[in-house]
């Protein structure tokens, strides 16, 4: 028989979870293709590894971008790759739960299943990824109490207030990790006249980026190619400057934090205060940001102890309850 | 055995394998109006599948839930 999957399809990275397993498969959300046949030439962190480097005939594309998919086909043949590297086959055809931004389309959602469909899954079904999230970093969800939870992925940033095991208030924006990525390319771009790539440019935020000062602040060399000669150069980048360049996004994310908060019923906006706010997602591993979010929200800021797996985790117990759990899927509700 | 014996006898199978076929199909569409009027009055427990719901969301449930973070945690720290 075959083992149910939950899949977290994330802009930035997918992973997999399968029923009585655990995590099988946890790789960047990118595929090569050739421009020609439409061949698919590889994924995941071999993808990963030729952006930016391919020759004209080869592309590596991520097919989803803030949050929404931009490439339809794409996102198809990957699922469909997925699915057959989780071992689904015309013999063995698994329920399939597939973890999206809450502000998916109509569209995107009936692609997204029907792609599933084909690929082998007897059954797809689809969560949003918050409400997975919150399972994920397990917290009370289950209880009359205000759990909140904001994932910042590498396209969206979603905050979702839940209580009673379903979503009480959300908000979901479109910036995450590569939203930073791209205000320090432009940044480098607009204050140094040097040309970078957005695998340079994440390198960059990990290594010095920040969302307010720490004793931990350093510089870093950047190599590039100047915009005035072609010729490459390197430039030495602060970490206050990187912070600046990253100030907007980061404000940006905050803002969506707070219209959360804002329209939170008051019984639940009293049970934060003691509770906290929860973080997840590759975003909110930026150095600096739970503290930051703290000092403007004046609520208590936790990073979840497994930021980048909560979501899967947490579709991966609804998996294992399937049946129980089975009303919190979007179709279901609808 | 007679011809005639012969006739009756067929006559009585035919008779009886009828009424046969007649019984089980009215004993069959019986069955389906019991079980479909049942299904139709029968209340969605909406209480209960809620109860469901939280229960599976619960602090004991999670236990698995759990033991998947520890491994991923090892995962990362060993990675």
């Amino acid at each position: 028989m075959a083992r149910d999957l939950a899949i977290d399809l994330g802009t930035a990275n997918t992973l997999v979870y399968k029923q009585g397993e655990g995590i099988i498969m946890n790789e960047p959300t990118v595929i090569a293709k050739n421009r020609r046949t439409n061949e698919v030439l590889a994924t995941g962190h071999e993808a990963w590894d030729m952006i930016g480097r391919t020759p004209s005939f080869i592309v590596a594309v991520r097919p989803l971008r803030g949050g929404a998919i931009t490439d339809f086909e794409t996102t198809e043949q990957m699922i469909r790759l997925l699915l057959k590297r989780a071992g689904v086959s015309r013999f063995a055809r698994p329920k399939v739960l597939i973890c999206v931004p809450s502000a998916i389309t109509e569209v995107e959602r009936r692609a997204v299943t029907e792609a599933t469909r084909r690929a082998g899954a007897a059954d797809a079904q689809l969560l949003e990824q918050p409400m997975a999230a919150a399972i994920g970093a397990d917290l009370p969800i289950e209880e009359p109490i205000a759990n909140m939870v904001v994932d910042i992925g590498g396209g969206t940033t979603e905050t979702a207030v839940i209580s009673l095991g379903g979503i009480v208030t959300l908000r979901a924006e479109r910036v995450g990790g590569f939203t930073m990525d791209e205000a320090i390319q432009g940044w480098v771009r607009k204050e140094h006249g040097l040309a970078i790539g957005e695998r340079t440019a994440e390198e960059i935020k990990k290594q010095i980026g920040s969302a307010q000062p720490s004793s931990a602040d350093r510089d870093a060399e950047v190599k590039g190619r100047d915009l005035v000669t072609g010729l490459p150069k390197t430039v030495v980048l602060t970490a206050a400057e990187i912070r600046e360049a990253l100030d907007e996004v980061v404000t940006q994310m905050i803002d969506s934090v707070k219209e959360c908060l804002a329209v939170t019923p008051p019984e639940l906006a009293q049970d934060l205060l003691l509770r906290g706010i929860y973080l997840v997602g590759g975003g909110a591993l930026l150095r600096g940001l739970p503290e930051r979010l703290q000092f403007e929200t004046k609520v208590p800021v936790q990073l979840s102890p497994q930021p980048l797996e909560a979501v899967v985790l947490g579709a991966g117990h609804c998996i294992e309850n399937y049946q129980a759990l089975r009303g919190m899927f979007m179709d279901a509700r609808r | 055995m007679t011809m005639l014996d012969a006739v009756v006898i067929a006559a009585t199978s035919v008779t009886s394998l009828t009424f046969a076929a007649i019984s089980i199909a009215s004993a069959a569409t019986l069955a389906y109006l019991v079980a479909t009027d049942n299904r139709r009055h029968k209340p969605v427990d909406g209480a209960a599948q809620f109860r469901r719901h939280l229960d599976a969301l619960s602090d004991d449930s999670r236990e698995h839930l759990r033991e998947q973070i520890r491994i991923a945690r090892e995962q990362r720290q060993g990675g």
